[in-house]
């Protein structure tokens, strides 16, 4: 059996490739490998690994691996944001409770407003959150909820952890 | 003569596939995803500041004071959330609503960036107005 190769260059380059031995799957006589005819017909070589058998399979071994870490980084980082926008409505739904409080429990009840919302919504991060409340003056009075983050990823290892300070505040709401 | 083989054949076309999915579509998407939840963050900001304005507005002892107070808590609530307070256009009926019974309502519109991811960088931006309204309590005191 022969098989003409051409490249580029023509003719003149034509190769010919010969397989002793008759076709029989992959390979041909006891102890002698023979080259794929259509892989020797594209003009691969069998090397240290053979040709391109089991090429597919590293293909898409490397692509899943690949696909898989971005995927996870990505996850990550929305997690991250996710827990952003749950800690920020912590911090708001803490200044507001603060608010409407009676007076002297401002700052006391601002804290278990907060730490409800975050065990509620972020009980993930919850054990990595710093939850202040204080009273300022200003507008009437108001009653500001501080929130200090360190946000570790999810995945360790795939993307870094996130710090971060969220504020909120409320006016005081009294009996009139 | 041996010919040249840069090109010939497919070897490493898996590599540029993968490299080039990675780059035009990977890359792209995800980018777009974490744009997202920003995006809502900032209409939810307004959502807030509108929401603290009525409020200070119906807890004020008289209207001359709830329109200030509202304004004050616009700017506030902006503020903290790293937003530029003059760059917001604030609408308050706080001093013709204010009384027992009626409604108080506040729009807020601000420009925000159109895209933006955290730590990276933001592009372009648009306008965005939230609004709300609150009933003042009918059985308060003046």
């Amino acid at each position: 059996m022969k098989i003409l190769h051409l490249s580029d260059s023509g003719a003149e380059d034509a190769r010919i490739l010969s397989c002793p031995a008759p076709r029989r799957g992959l390979r041909g006589a006891p102890g002698r490998r023979l080259k794929h005819p259509t892989a020797a017909a594209a003009g691969y070589r069998a090397g240290l690994l053979g040709g391109q058998r089991g090429a597919a399979a590293v293909g898409v071994l490397l692509s899943v691996s690949v696909g898989l870490l971005f995927t996870l980084t990505l996850v990550n980082a929305l997690l991250m944001l996710y827990g952003r926008a749950a800690l920020q409505h912590a911090a708001d739904a803490g200044a507001r409770a603060g608010g409407r409080a009676e007076q002297g429990r401002e700052t006391a009840a601002c804290r278990e407003a907060a730490g409800r919302a975050v065990a509620d919504l972020a009980a993930l991060y919850a054990n990595r959150v710093s939850i202040t409340c204080r009273r300022a003056t200003g507008g009437g009075g108001l009653v500001g909820a501080v929130l200090q983050a360190d946000l570790p990823p999810v995945f360790a290892g795939l993307g870094p952890g996130w710090k971060f300070t969220i504020r909120s505040s409320s006016v005081r709401e009294r009996l009139q | 003569m041996k010919a040249v083989r840069v090109f010939v054949g497919q070897t490493g076309s898996g590599a540029v596939e993968l490299l080039l999915i990675t780059a035009v579509l990977l890359v792209p998407a995800a980018l777009l995803l974490l744009g997202l939840p920003v995006l809502l963050e900032y209409r939810s900001l307004g959502d807030a500041a509108a929401r603290e304005a009525v409020r200070a507005c119906a807890a004020a002892p008289g209207p001359a004071a709830g329109q200030q107070r509202a304004q004050a808590a616009v700017r506030r609530m902006l503020g903290e959330r790293g937003l530029d307070p003059q760059n917001a256009e604030t609408r308050i009926d706080c001093r013709r609503a204010w009384a027992p019974g009626n409604e108080v309502s506040v729009r807020v519109s601000y420009r925000i960036p159109a895209w933006r991811i955290v730590g990276i960088g933001e592009v372009g931006t648009i306008a965005v107005n939230r609004s709300y309204r609150e009933k003042i309590q009918p059985y308060r005191s003046r």
